[in-house]
């Protein structure tokens, strides 16, 4: 009986192992045409899925291969097939400092010598070279640019006689303590119309802190955090308490998105990416925006507090998978990507692409209509990434959780510093 | 098949039969509880370069505040969760061990939300204690009482994860406690009657003692449940933006999923893991060895 037990056993755990082991197929090619597994965060129905189709309808040796998760899921799914070592040849990066792990971990082929090969011209996205590298090697390659606007609903603006946030830029009045005051201003104070709108992100809560270059924890590991946190945290509060805001937690539980907030004119105000100009024209064709139209969407700077203007944000890009058996199509597919032609692609959407020429102006205006806003949604002023290390997706968490602690009186003005630092330190210390 | 031709069974068949489950069992439990272990003893973050930490990880987790505030809110949960399915479980079984018409309609109605999706039941609950909008306080104001933060406030977002926790779980205990019921000996309220007994006498004396090995069951399996709760907090307070508000329903699987998938720490969440697996364990194991002064088998 024990031989039939033992060879049981031993049967079993072939078949475990055969059913844990991977396939090593070899690059699939049919006709010519190399075939790239591309993953990102879409339905299948959206601005990814266009902007892949428009690259397979080039009819091109390379075709795209789109494998979409849908967006709530994108980051943990990724995370398990990237740890599970499923073959891949590219991805979209959804959480731009999640990089920094990915990179260490081995996932991310560095493209220095791929740009080289392909002779691809590295001067067209140079001036976004900060956020694509990583200890001087480029890891990335954008398809979008990287900033933060005020965007707001003109209409709403002109119905109550507030100045328009475009008005105090051109003053240079467009200050944190006036984007207080303007909200206040518009607000109903009714908890159904409010002034402006922070979204639920950790790095909405800290525009001014990210503004003046804290960076929470530098790429050295020293701790950099100031009273401009508070400040941050502070403004967010201010709004809140005085109904001028959505409060963070309803618009988490209640999962309320940034664009339902500003499509409904539940705030005429919002803070958001380089992206949302997209995200209108989605709105807009969908008919999910009544009562204003497109003349009335506008586009200004973000509050500035400096002197020297500077937005914040990051580029949202692509990598090559570094176990890819398919290197070059992969790359020439994110070549293209960050290339005028992948430019005017994504114009087309209504997305700020990585580079601006004249051509690319004139597809945004279709979008963007109002020639002031285009003129600050292109403008090129200097741009800092938020907490842009290896400790980023860290830092956001604890951001998260600190200013809603600070936002429901759990956590005082005089604790929050100390108790920030201390956290960042635990960051430090228990990263690899 | 008789017991004489099972016992004429050739091994090769038995094991045949088996191997399937057990591969299985190898691939599904074995190996990812093995590599659990061994994990939560590196800092793996997911690529080839990782290193053994011996049991840094474990000493890590006696100082993180975060740890320790989810296993706080953990213990919460279950104290109070368990009691309330319980309670809530054998109350509807007593009730719905009667006669009635529609008596197997309630039943079925009962139960039926622990077939369902949890993720759908959160999402569904999440607009139903939606703060302005949601029908559970526009209840609240038609009766005259003033609205409820629910989830979003420290205060009452456990207590409301709680509460649809226990809408999905009470009606399976309900059931399993109905079994419990209908396997009591009748003879044994007819003795109660010839004594005397009235209804709380019989019900004290008669039905819990001999519920006891489905009430030890039961527990058992709703203290293990509760311990492992994770898609109710996840979707109805925030997903992958940090739970809340202000970590007030961060349980410990929570934790596991957040320093797994957004900060890249498998082998610390793998050591969370196994603490969790120890702390159940360890209860488990204080149940089973106390079940003997309190759980009746023997009639």
């Amino acid at each position: 009986m024990k031989k039939w037990v033992a060879l049981f056993l031993a049967v079993s755990a072939c078949l475990s192992l055969f059913a844990n082991g991977k396939s090593d197929a070899p690059a699939s090619s049919a006709g010519g045409v190399t075939s790239v597994d591309f993953y990102v965060w879409s339905d299948g129905n959206d601005e990814y899925s266009r902007f892949f189709d428009s690259f397979n309808e080039q009819g091109l040796n390379v075709k795209i291969n789109p494998k979409y998760i849908v967006p709530a899921d994108y980051g943990s799914k990724l995370t398990t097939l990237l740890a599970g070592g499923i073959s891949m040849d590219a991805y979209m990066q959804k959480s731009q400092t999640d990089m920094f792990p990915q990179y260490y971990n081995g996932y991310i082929e560095p493209l220095n010598d791929l740009m080289a090969s392909h002779n691809y011209d590295y001067n067209q996205v140079k001036s976004w070279d900060a956020s694509i590298s990583i200890d001087g090697k480029v890891v990335a390659l954008p398809h979008r640019g990287g900033k933060y606007y005020t965007y707001y609903n003109a209409k709403a603006f002109e119905a109550k006689g507030v100045p328009t946030p475009t008005e105090l830029v051109q003053k240079g009045e467009w200050t944190w303590d006036k984007y207080v005051e303007i909200s206040q201003l518009m607000s109903d104070n009714d908890e159904k119309t409010f002034g402006s709108c922070l979204y639920t992100w950790g790095s909405c809560s800290v525009y001014p802190a990210a503004q003046e270059g804290m960076n929470f924890i530098n790429a050295d590991g020293s701790i950099d955090v100031d009273n401009s946190l508070l400040k941050s945290f502070q403004i967010r509060k201010t709004l809140e308490d005085g109904l001028d805001s959505p409060r963070l937690v309803d618009l988490k539980v209640t999962k309320t998105h940034y664009s339902q907030v500003f499509y409904t004119g539940m705030a005429p105000m919002l803070l958001i990416g380089e992206w949302f100009p997209g995200t209108v024209q989605n709105g807009f064709s969908k008919d999910l925006i009544k009562g204003y139209t497109l003349e009335d969407f506008r586009i200004t700077r973000l509050p500035c507090d400096s002197a020297d203007y500077n937005s914040i944000g990051a580029p949202t890009f692509g990598h090559v998978h570094a176990k890819s058996k398919k290197k070059d199509a992969a790359f020439e597919v994110l070549a293209w990507m960050a290339s005028p032609a992948g430019a005017l692609v994504e114009a087309k959407m209504g997305f700020l692409p990585p580079m601006v020429d004249d051509k690319v102006m004139e597809v945004l205006s279709t979008n963007v209509p109002d020639k002031t806003s285009l003129e600050y949604f292109t403008e090129d002023v200097p741009v800092k990434p938020f907490f842009y290390t290896k400790y980023g997706s860290k830092v956001e968490q604890i951001i998260s959780q600190y200013v809603e602690k600070y936002l429901l009186g759990e956590i005082s003005d005089s604790e929050l510093i100390p108790a920030f630092k201390a956290e960042m330190q635990t960051i430090v210390d228990t990263t690899n | 098949m008789n017991t004489k031709s099972l016992e004429k069974t050739p091994w090769p068949t038995v094991l045949s039969f088996l191997l399937p489950g057990f591969t299985g069992f190898v691939l599904f439990v074995f190996l990812p509880m093995l590599s659990t272990f061994l994990i939560s003893f590196t800092n793996y973050s997911g690529g080839p370069n990782w290193k053994i930490v011996g049991i840094d990880n474990y000493l890590t987790i006696a100082k993180d505040k975060h740890f320790l505030q989810s296993m706080v809110v953990t213990f919460k949960f279950v104290v109070i969760g368990v009691s309330l399915q319980i309670i809530m479980g054998l109350l509807f079984a007593l009730i719905l061990n009667r006669n009635f018409f529609g008596q197997t309609f309630f039943r079925s109605l009962f139960f039926m939300p622990n077939v369902l999706s949890s993720v759908g039941i959160s999402l569904a609950f999440s607009l139903i204690f939606h703060p302005t909008k949601g029908i559970a306080n526009q209840m609240l104001e038609f009766v005259g009482l003033p609205d409820s933060p629910w989830l979003t406030d420290p205060s009452t977002a456990l207590l409301t994860i709680i509460m649809v926790v226990l809408w999905m779980s009470f009606g399976y205990y309900m059931i399993i406690f109905l079994g419990g019921l209908q396997s009591i000996n009748p003879s044994l309220y007819e003795a109660a009657d010839i004594d005397g007994a009235n209804g709380v006498q019989k019900f004290f004396r008669v039905t819990l003692p001999m519920l006891s090995p489905t009430m030890f069951f039961a527990l058992t399996m709703c203290i293990i449940n509760s311990f492992k709760v994770f898609d109710q907090v996840f979707m109805m307070t925030g997903g992958t933006d940090g739970g809340g508000p202000a970590g007030s329903t961060n349980v410990v699987v929570y934790d596991i999923y957040q320093n797994s998938f957004r900060n890249f720490r498998f082998g610390y969440a793998s050591a969370e893991s196994l603490i969790l697996l120890l702390i159940i364990l360890i209860i488990t194991v204080i149940q089973f060895n106390n079940q003997k002064k309190w759980v009746t088998y023997d009639i």
